[in-house]
């Protein structure tokens, strides 16, 4: 198991530091739709293709 | 490993916060009370958090990415009482000693901001999850 290593100590030991999960989350929230979004186009192709318009 | 244990995660975070919330206010409601007695003036409480790992063994798989968090307890801050010499007080003891509550205001207001911000971003990723849900959902419509 992997843990992050922080920007700034902390004085717990705690390396979580919230802008950097903050930019995390945000970023596998944009792969996530953008994936989403493929699929889709995916189905609209395969759909065209069988409605033939 | 889906999107759903996100809920139970953040819904986790979203209840230790609330307890941090609730002893930082009960610190606050209670930073002038006093009382003649050492041991019985109230005393600066504050949670202690523990994350609550599901596997004890730590071997690289995705087994433990859904990690919430658990209130342990509350505990009382074992830093010193005020002391002050108020003879006329109603409460002072045999010697005209009071003892106030150990309560600081500044920290306990930056415990509340922090408390704050948690919450507000814990909120924010139940609503990620659950509007790619209802994407997944609808994909294809």
């Amino acid at each position: 198991m992997k843990y992050r290593n922080p920007y700034q100590a902390s004085l717990d030991g705690n390396t979580v530091e919230m802008p950097v999960e903050q930019a995390a989350f945000a970023e596998n929230n944009v792969r996530y739709q953008a994936s989403l979004n493929f699929i889709n186009l995916r189905i609209a192709e395969l759909q065209f293709a069988i409605a033939g318009q | 490993m889906s999107l759903f244990n996100v809920f139970n995660v953040s819904g986790s975070a979203l209840n230790a916060e609330t307890i941090r919330l609730n002893t930082t206010a009960s610190n606050l409601a209670n930073a002038e009370s006093v009382n003649g007695d050492a041991a019985k003036v109230y005393r600066a409480r504050h949670p202690v958090f523990q994350a609550m790992m599901n596997t004890a063994d730590s071997s690289f798989d995705d087994q433990n990415s859904a990690t919430g968090v658990r209130v342990l307890g509350v505990v009382e801050s074992t830093a010193p009482p005020l002391k002050t010499y108020q003879p006329d007080h109603p409460l002072a003891d045999k010697d005209g000693f009071v003892y106030s509550s150990n309560v600081n205001s500044i920290e306990e207001m930056t415990n509340m901001i922090s408390a704050n911000r948690s919450f507000a971003t814990n909120v924010e990723a139940i609503n990620t999850a659950r509007d790619l849900l209802l994407k997944v959902i609808s994909m294809g419509h």
